[in-house]
């Protein structure tokens, strides 16, 4: 199982390489789930995470992001995988499980609550892995600081319930797998500029956290 | 012989001595004249070889040696003939003598020197003449001899040659002397110096000895006169004689054949000489000397205090200085050597100039100015030389710009539709660079339906603070009932922020202006109606979606069960429509979304009661749970099967996928029926609430009518226009009611019908007393608006009733068809009781089971009967939960199985399976009558009040257990054991914990059954189980008091308010507000630990109220103060 979770792995970082290679650069990928929520939520954020990526780091990143549905082995050409949404979120079994086995297998998951969809996501990420609890990521956690620093974790881009941004996660073997982003919305804060009108520093801390969310999943 | 001859002979010779002594002088004037010239001559050529030659001394001597030997030579000859002269000496003799007679005179010839001759051979001795002949030739010669003129016989040309050369030379040595006087001419009258030959030429140098200032270049030309050299090298040389050093240049020669050479930045003195080879300039000196310069600068600078800066002081010898607009610059400058005056130089940056004094002390000089712009400074000194110091540094000033303030309303943030006029609480935050002196508010009131009148701003002065983050805040609960607005008014505010610069003044900014409106009641109806008719749409949608989709399947099933399979194209119809589902599930957000505004716009105004809004939240939870896990799961496996190639498999999925989808849509029908009732209710309540809103306006109008001037009379018959349009609005809604309430409830309906015949007059009421008031008949006016605004109350109370009666009619009506329920359940369950009995003494070959299965599948039918009837009830209530439901299918499965079982003459299956049946229907039964008991004894229809009240008292009673929990923490052993006191009242706290167990497993329960909105209650009555062994045993450690909090903590983890959690998802795209807090821990290695530390924070962190959390952190502190660190 070991042999082949890193021969998977090998393949991913391959696969990653190829895409750089001959597929004009990074790109990552939308969640698409079924249960009726809106996964497609928040239409030019992720396009605007990549430009911002390709402007700060070395990455290089396509324009546009991929779509692919949770139960596809699509997921495993991507090592950052987003998901977000406002309402209900819905594995089936082999959804979650082809979700564990690429997350065992190396892959990143990044859930971000707009506002609704905390209440699913929690349960169906126990799909996912019954074992594990989502625990807050403490400030000094890598996450927080591998390209930009986040003395205080995550920003709170808009508002939810009056509540703190919150960063929680599903760690194993000390990885972090499934980052989820709650009371913070990032997604919101990566969306174009006229969306939501939000000040230029929210927008900034958002696209920041998000450069540091994708770095992480690539170097980790 | 004879004396005659000898005397002739005398005579002879005496002129010939004469002759002879003539030519003697002349020879010896010659040859001193010779010597003479010779010498002169000779130190002519002499000096001219000399002048030329710059012979050496030997050489000299030589040419010297020469001339005069031959001088010498010369006077020595000459002398030899004056000696000769003086001494008589007949040399040449007469012979000689006399042939120089014959010679010049020619009748003479050589007859006398003849005769001369033969004198001289007669005195010889020698007798060859005869006397005679010698006498005779004597006298005759004599003769001729004595009185001859002899001046020509000796020539004097010599004489005058010697003469002649003498004076030429004279005049020529002369001439060379006058011409070489100093060189030649005098070098060979000084034989034995030694002259050294000169130069070829001449090297002059400038400036020659000079004085120079430290740092000055040193600009050096030399010419060469009398020759030009290619190049000309310049010793530098120490200025000390000792040193030896020597530093050489070479210059070119240049134009005007001078050659420069420039030192810049002499720093000290120095010798230099210029040399060509053996040609050499003297030697000069060149001083330096030193001008002033700072040695040692030192600046200070004091900012102004408003920034709050403190002084500082610039490091060693930095002088950039970059400061606030105001800072007091201090300078303290060391200086080299002693200092008569100094001052700074200033310029600014526009192009202003300006000088600052110094203090001088000696080398030491101070002084300060205030910077106010920026620019550049030197520092000039003078010496006591009248020396300044040279290329001062050029030091720079820059302003640090105090920049204006930020402020913005960062609460609300947003344009506003006011809920009330109540308090309306801001936050404002403001940022600057130094700080702000003021925040105010502005405002005015802009439009109302009455006027423009849009007047001057308003000012409010607000109290703020600063955070550790730096931010100006300010927390203000701004009063909007001063404002004195009247629904459609609007409100324009702003914030205003002024810094703090006392310097250049303050700076001051402004917010966005943001609009505050109060909505008319009517509006904020309408908008909730609107989102109620949207989520009945989206509701409507989802049911004929889900009807089609439950068509399509139906017939896939036929078709497979005809057919055996599906083709393609088939399969591809389904799969299409089976895709459509998440157009379904997608209604079913868009309604529950539409649900939830209804509810954030009913939280925003308090439009709605609790009740009603329990009873949205309730709906949106049913909505939830339509799209259940086994729908998804049954969803997924039909498009799994589609995918397949197995028919049987499609149809199983289908039929499994049929069984999720009925039960669906028999939900989003009751969501339907329980949305158009909730509808009913709350457009009673709208009534109800509009019209007591429009009595109160109308006692304010009457009130006004009294108090107002006559000008301001036409502003409220104005209002009371208003007032009768919004009355007809009432009339149509009421009419809206009217229709919906005949749908569902005709009591209610009729009821209406005659509110709205008493309600019909009063618009025409209005108008009555619009009239009066324009017509100034206030006392008329006043008695109307008395009558108007008493009809109003009454309207709004019998509305009140009218819908109270209505939820009692249908709770009394849902009790008793519910009750009716239970009385058929439990005939039923006779009736299994006793086929049970019956079928207990079937044998296997009975022919009774025939008969025994007739009357089983009557028992089933009569509870599917049952089933129905209380399904149509649910669409009524919450109160019947999917538990019932459950309790009823599972008595139907038991059911099944006994007629199963009869089938299979198995009379064992049937009688267990009977009895299981019956139990369930028993269940069911204790269930509804549980569900009527809480129905009645609710004042809502949904229970979950009741839930939440029932939740917080047990709170309240496990907080205070827990305390009394740990005031009795196990002694320690050997220091006595538990007094019989102790001992009672633990296990009187046993017996609170086992109570309080068993009400939560009881709210576990009623949560599950409301759709497990509060999470899983159960764990928790399981630990209190745990918790009360321990209390029962006598036995409380540190693991006692953990459980107990984790039970707390999780009691109120669970215990989430409806409004915070639930009614208040208010979906705002409003910028958030980072809050600064720790981090949280590591990821801890105790799980229960930190799992119990996280539901206390959580817990605190949900906002509750102020004795929970008080009890909390007690509790935990306590817990933590008796552990071990």
């Amino acid at each position: 199982m070991r042999g082949c979770n890193i021969i998977i792995v090998l393949l991913l970082c391959l696969l990653f390489c190829g895409s750089l290679v001959y597929g004009e650069g990074f790109t990552v990928a939308r969640v698409k789930y079924n249960g009726g929520g809106d996964w497609y939520s928040n239409p030019s954020s992720l396009g605007n995470l990549l430009e911002y990526i390709s402007q700060n780091t070395n990455i290089v990143c396509q324009k546009e992001p991929a779509v692919v549905e949770a139960g596809s082995k699509e997921i495993y050409n991507y090592p950052y995988l987003y998901l977000n949404g406002h309402g209900r979120v819905f594995f089936s079994e082999a959804e979650a499980q082809n979700l564990r086995e690429y997350l065992l297998a190396g892959g990143f998951l990044h859930c971000d609550d707009n506002y609704g969809m905390d209440k699913y996501i929690r349960s169906e990420l126990k799909k996912v892995f019954p074992r594990e609890e989502l625990v807050e990521i403490p400030f000094n956690h890598p996450i927080y600081s591998c390209h930009f620093r986040f003395p205080n974790g995550p920003p709170k881009i808009h508002e939810h319930d009056g509540l703190p941004a919150q960063g929680l996660g599903v760690i194993k073997d000390g990885r972090l797998m499934v980052y989820y982003t709650y009371q913070s919305d990032l997604g919101d804060g990566w969306e174009d500029l006229e969306v939501h009108n939000d000040p230029p520093e929210k927008r900034v801390a958002a696209l920041k956290m998000g450069t540091n969310i994708v770095v992480y999943s690539m170097t980790n | 012989m004879d004396v005659n001859s000898s005397d002739i002979y005398d005579s002879i010779a005496g002129r010939l001595g004469v002759l002879r002594n003539r030519w003697k002088s002349l020879r010896a004037g010659m040859n001193i004249a010779l010597g003479l010239g010779i010498l002169f001559a000779g130190y002519a050529a002499a000096a001219l070889l000399e002048q030329f030659l710059w012979a050496p001394v030997w050489g000299r001597m030589m040419m010297a040696g020469v001339v005069v030997l031959f001088t010498a030579l010369l006077l020595i000859k000459g002398g030899y003939y004056l000696l000769s002269i003086i001494i008589n000496k007949r040399s040449p003799d007469d012979v000689v003598t006399a042939g120089w007679v014959g010679g010049s005179i020619p009748k003479i010839r050589d007859r006398l020197r003849n005769a001369v001759q033969l004198w001289r051979e007669k005195t010889k001795g020698r007798a060859d003449y005869s006397v005679r002949l010698r006498d005779e030739a004597l006298r005759e010669a004599a003769s001729e001899f004595l009185d001859a003129d002899i001046s020509g016989v000796v020539s004097r040309v010599s004489f005058y040659g010697g003469v002649k050369f003498f004076i030429v030379s004279a005049f020529l040595s002369i001439l060379v002397i006058f011409a070489f006087a100093r060189g030649g001419a005098y070098r060979v009258i000084h034989p034995l110096t030694v002259f050294e030959k000169p130069l070829p030429f001449a090297i002059f140098v400038e400036p020659g000895d000079t004085t120079l200032v430290e740092g000055d270049s040193l600009f050096l030309t030399a010419r060469a006169q009398g020759g030009s050299p290619k190049e000309v090298c310049f010793h530098l040389l120490s200025l000390y004689d000792g040193d030896e050093s020597e530093d050489l240049r070479i210059a070119l020669m240049g134009r005007d054949s001078t050659y420069t050479l420039e030192i810049a930045g002499v720093s000290s003195g120095l010798r230099y000489k210029a040399s060509s080879g053996r040609v050499e300039s003297p030697v000069y000196r060149v001083e330096v000397k030193k001008p002033p310069l700072v040695r040692k600068l030192r600046v200070k600078l004091i900012p102004p205090g408003y920034s709050g800066f403190p002084a500082m002081a610039l490091a060693d010898n930095v002088g950039d200085i970059l400061a606030l607009p105001g800072t007091k610059a201090e300078f303290s400058i060391e200086a080299r050597g002693e200092i008569s005056e100094g001052y700074i130089n200033l310029e600014n940056d526009d192009g202003g100039e300006g000088r600052v004094e110094l203090e001088v002390d000696g080398s030491e000089l101070r002084g300060g100015m205030r910077i106010m712009d920026s620019g550049r400074y030197r520092i000039r000194l003078r010496d006591r030389e009248g020396l300044m110091n040279r290329y001062p540094i050029q030091y720079y000033i820059d302003i640090l710009p105090d920049l204006s303030p930020m402020v913005e309303i960062v609460q609300p943030g947003v344009d506003l539709e006011l809920s009330g006029i109540g308090g309306l609480k801001l936050l404002i935050e403001g940022e600057d660079d130094f700080g702000l002196n003021r925040m105010e508010l502005y405002y005015r009131r802009t439009s109302s339906f009455l006027s423009d009148t849009s007047g001057e701003f308003q000012r409010a002065g607000l109290g703020f603070h600063q955070d550790v983050d730096g931010v100006f805040r300010s927390d203000y609960l701004w009063e909007l009932a001063e404002l004195d607005l009247i629904p459609g008014d609007l409100v324009e505010y702003y914030a205003f922020a002024a810094d703090n610069d006392d310097v250049l003044g303050p700076k001051t900014a402004r917010s966005r202006t943001y609009i505050l409106r109060l909505p008319t009641m009517a509006e904020m109806y309408e908008e909730m109606e609107q989102a109620e008719t949207e989520g009945l749409e989206k509701l409507e949608e989802a049911l004929e979606k889900s009807r089609e989709i439950h068509e399509e399947v139906e017939k896939a099933i036929d078709e497979i069960r005809r057919k055996g399979e599906l083709n393609w194209s088939q399969k591809r119809d389904l799969s299409e429509k089976i895709q459509s589902h998440e157009e379904v599930l997608e209604k079913l957000e868009e309604s529950k979304a539409a649900l939830e505004e209804i509810m954030e716009r009913a939280e925003d105004s308090s439009l709605l009661s609790l009740e009603l809004l329990e009873k949205y939240n309730e709906l949106q939870n049913l909505i939830s749970e339509i799209a259940s896990p086994e729908l998804m799961k049954a969803l997924q496996q039909m498009s799994e099967a589609l995918e397949g190639a197995d028919p049987d498999k499609l149809r199983q999925a289908a039929e499994m996928f049929q069984i999720s989808q009925e039960k669906m849509l028999e939900n989003i029908e009751r969501s339907l029926q329980i949305l158009k009732q909730l509808k009913l209710e709350r457009q009673l309540e709208e009534l109800a609430e509009r019209a007591a809103e429009m009595a109160e306006r109308q006692e304010e109008i009457t009130e006004e009518i009294a108090e107002s001037e006559a000008d301001e009379i036409s502003e409220s018959a104005l209002k009371e226009e208003i007032l009768e349009d919004d009355m007809k609005d009432w009339l149509e809604k009421l009419e809206e009611a009217e229709r919906l309430a005949s749908e569902l409830d005709s009591i209610s309906a009729l009821e209406l019908e005659e509110l709205e015949s008493a309600a019909d007059s009063i618009p025409g009421e209005m108008e009555e007393m619009t009239g009066s008031m324009l017509n100034n008949q206030r006392q008329s006016a006043q008695k109307q608006g008395g009558q108007i605004s008493k009809k109003l109350s009454q309207l709004s109370s019998e509305l009140g009733e009218i819908k109270q009666s209505m939820i009692s009619r249908k709770k009394e009506e849902l009790a008793g068809e519910m009750m009716s329920v239970v009385r058929d359940l439990v005939t039923l369950s006779r009736e299994q009781e006793w086929l049970k009995k019956e079928s207990s003494t079937l044998s296997p070959r009975s022919a009774r089971f025939r008969e025994g299965a007739a009357f089983q599948a009557g028992i089933a039918e009569g509870l599917e009967s049952v089933t129905n009837r209380l399904f149509e009830l649910s669409q009524q209530t919450f109160f019947i939960t999917p538990a019932i439901g459950r309790s009823l299918g599972n008595a139907a499965a038991m059911m099944q199985n006994a007629l199963n079982g009869y089938t299979a003459r198995n009379p064992q299956v049937v009688t267990s399976q009977q009895n299981t049946a019956m139990k369930s229907a028993n269940q069911a039964a204790v269930q509804i009558l549980d569900a009527i008991s809480q129905m009645q004894s609710s004042a809502s229809s949904t229970g979950f009040s009741e839930l939440m009240e029932k939740l917080q008292q047990m709170a309240n009673q496990q907080a205070g257990l827990n305390q009394e929990t740990q005031s009795m923490m196990m002694p320690i052993p050997g220091e006595g054991g538990m007094s019989m006191e102790q001992m009672a009242a633990m296990g009187r706290l046993a017996a609170q914990q086992r109570a309080l167990q068993r009400a939560m497993e009881e709210a576990a329960q009623q949560a599950e059954e409301l759709g497990g909105v509060l999470g899983d209650l159960g764990d928790i009555g399981q630990k209190m189980g745990e918790a009360a062994d321990s209390l029962e045993d006598r036995n409380i450690g540190e693991r006692t008091l953990k459980l107990q909090e984790r039970i707390l903590s999780r009691m109120l983890d669970a215990q989430r308010s409806v409004r915070t959690q639930r009614i208040s998802k208010q979906r705002r795209s409003r910028a958030g507000r980072d809050i600064v807090r720790p981090s949280p821990s590591e990821i801890p290695h105790d799980e229960l630990e930190e799992m119990m530390r996280q539901d206390i924070l959580r817990a605190m962190k949900e906002g509750y109220a102020l004795d929970y959390q008080r009890l909390i952190r007690d509790y935990f502190r306590a817990l933590y103060e008796g552990r071990e660190p």
